[in-house]
């Protein structure tokens, strides 16, 4: 059963409990109080009529005295008087139907007999009726309005809202927790629906709190993974690389020497020419793969390998003018935007140079007609990527990152390909355009800065890659490395 | 560790620059002792850091040291630094297959060292080993 029921359930049976108590005294208390009136009556009528019987029968005999009392007029209808012989039934005699009060009448010391009044009690009857009958309706009526009124005004104040909150309650537990509740009552409800509402909100940040907390995780998940698999990709081409090194400078030495030995032929010499370069250029490949490996040096940065701070304009400017002639070919422009004040990194401008002039041939090459490729130079706040152990800063020091942008107005990087465009050989140029070492190497060279590289592309608008280079922190004693 | 190096700056004018050459690897090291005998110098090499520790505590003048870092016994830049805390003031050029910042670094420590990364072309080592022979060396 409902609440509201119960509550205007229970309040018309208290409600006609009591108005029926209350009719059941007053019917009793007036119903005493009628018969007292009428005994009343009934004594001063017995008195009159007692001396002037008595009066009478003494001075005129019986006939006389039985003839008044037959004349006498009783001043109500229902009053009766008459004259009883005997000597018995003497008092007031208080029947359901009627009340009786006999008078003896005394003449010269004998009892001559009695006068006696009667008196139907009907009309109390009639009363008591009519009084159970209006208390009857009169409940009825009151329970019927008090009913009506409290069912408005229960569903109104209990019903309705209650519903509301069973149904956000509801909501709630099936984890929609949007959307507020509206209960406008300076009540227990409305304190209760204004709790939900907070709760929901608590609930609401909580999720959201926790969703970012998710999504954070993965993303540095994520970075993990991509920084685990170039890393895994980064041994295999050291060791490689390593393993290449002596026997690639054995044989580039000796056809060298074969090369440049004036007593064999001319033909054997030019072969051995041709074997020369040949070497050469698998040497610069591999010295790319080490550029790219180094990242991953297997020594902590130390004390020992403190790095001055470098002048990003100057190597921005130097990276330019190696890469105009190219741009040139292209109808590209390539610009320098720099910040007033320009943040000194702790770095070897040469790699950071090449750094950039491998993102620079990047962009050049991504830009398949004429336009623009902006270097951006400033310093930013940043967070370093999961898989990087950010350098130690000094207390109250906000992490500040040198910030180098190269911008294209070019083809742009489809999202499959994205994710592995650092990897070792990976291209997507045509065959003698590129090695695919260029952006692992800028990777590797960056990540030993203890640096990393973003990149945002969108398809046909072009590309920006962001090198950000961790400014001056706190020296870290690493101990003897060697 | 300190290695007691004889006399080894008395050598006389007259005499031919002396080169000694360290690396494991025998095609290598033959390579690169024909390449650096080709400038009209006297070469001797060892194939490991204790032949090398060896060669340097003989009684024979040391002009210029070319180490290969990865060795049997000890590591050439080991020997090196011995060498060069017990009083060796000859110029280095230090060979390696893993030219990372630290060896960088702590090469540039040694003092009148160089480091050069294989592979590497004849020329930059000749280069390099002419830069550093005494100037009446002679050269092929």
């Amino acid at each position: 059963m409902k609440l509201a029921r119960k509550l205007i359930l229970s309040m018309v049976i208290g409600l006609t409990v009591v108005l029926a108590a209350n009719s059941f005294y007053r019917v009793r208390r007036e119903l005493t109080a009628f018969d007292e009136d009428m005994k009343q009556d009934h004594e001063v009528l017995a008195q009159v009529l007692e001396k002037a019987v008595t009066a009478v029968w003494v001075s005129q005999g019986r006939a006389a005295a039985l003839q008044l009392i037959a004349a006498t007029k009783p001043p109500s209808q229902m009053l009766h008087i008459r004259w009883v012989d005997g000597e018995s039934g003497y008092g007031q005699d208080v029947r359901p139907s009627q009340l009786v009060t006999r008078v003896p009448i005394l003449a010269g010391g004998n009892r001559m007999g009695f006068v006696e009044i009667s008196e139907s009690r009907d009309f109390a009857r009639a009363y008591v009726r009519n009084t159970v009958i209006r208390s009857f309706a009169l409940t009825l009526i009151a329970v019927i309005c008090v009913g009506a009124i409290s069912t408005v005004l229960g569903i109104w104040f209990v019903g309705k809202p209650i519903e509301k909150l069973v149904e956000k309650a509801a909501r709630i537990g099936a984890g929609d927790v949007e959307g507020q509740l509206v209960i406008r009552q300076r009540d227990e409800i409305g304190e209760l629906a204004a709790e939900m509402n907070a709760m929901c909100l608590r609930l609401i940040e909580t999720r959201q709190a926790l969703t970012a907390e998710t999504e954070e995780r993965l993303r540095a998940q994520e970075q993990v993974r991509h920084a685990d698999r170039l890393a895994t990709v980064g041994k295999l081409a050291s060791g490689i690389a390593h393993e290449l090194g002596t026997p690639l400078g054995v044989a580039l030495m000796r056809a060298n020497m074969i090369a440049s030995n004036p007593s064999l032929g001319r033909d054997t010499r030019d072969a051995a020419h041709i074997i020369g370069e040949q070497i050469d250029r698998i040497t610069h490949i591999v010295r790319q793969l080490l550029d790219f490996a180094r990242g991953r040096a297997t020594s902590p940065p130390g004390p020992l390998t403190r790095r001055n701070p470098a002048d990003l304009l100057a190597i921005a400017e130097r990276a330019v003018a190696m890469l105009q002639p190219l741009a040139v070919k292209r109808h590209l422009v390539i610009a320098v935007v720099a910040d007033p004040v320009l943040p000194k990194p702790p770095a070897n401008p040469e790699q950071i140079e090449q750094v950039l002039v491998n993102l620079l041939v990047n962009a050049i090459h991504a830009s398949e007609r004429p336009g623009k490729v902006t270097i951006a130079l400033g310093a930013v706040e940043a967070k370093a990527p999961a898989d990087l152990t950010p350098p130690v800063w000094s207390e109250g020091s906000e992490p500040k990152y040198a910030l180098i942008s190269v911008r294209d107005e070019g083809v742009g990087i489809s999202p499959e390909v994205l994710p592995r465009i650092f990897e070792p050989f990976f291209t997507t140029k045509h065959v003698g355009e590129g090695t695919g070492l260029g952006l692992s190497v800028a990777y590797g060279i960056v990540r030993e800065h203890s640096g990393w590289i973003e990149v945002a592309s969108e398809r046909n608008r072009g590309s920006c890659f962001s090198v950000y280079l961790p400014m001056d922190s706190v020296e870290i004693e690493w101990g003897g490395g060697s | 560790m300190g290695i007691i190096i004889p006399g080894v700056d008395m050598h006389s004018e007259d005499r031919l620059p002396r080169v000694v050459i360290a690396e494991d690897d025998e095609d290598m090291r033959d390579v690169l002792c024909e390449l650096v005998a080709g400038l009209g110098v006297e070469v001797a090499s060892a194939s490991s850091g204790g032949d090398l520790i060896l060669l340097l505590t003989d009684d024979s003048p040391v002009d210029l040291l070319i180490t290969d870092v990865r060795m049997p016994w000890m590591t050439g830049f080991q020997v090196a630094l011995s060498a060069r805390n017990s009083g060796l003031g000859i110029p280095i050029i230090i060979v390696t297959a893993f030219p990372d910042d630290a060896l960088r670094a702590q090469v540039d420590h040694l003092g009148s060292a160089v480091l050069l990364a294989k592979p590497f072309r004849p020329e930059e080592l000749l280069s390099l080993v002419r830069a550093r022979l005494p100037a009446n060396a002679a050269t092929a």
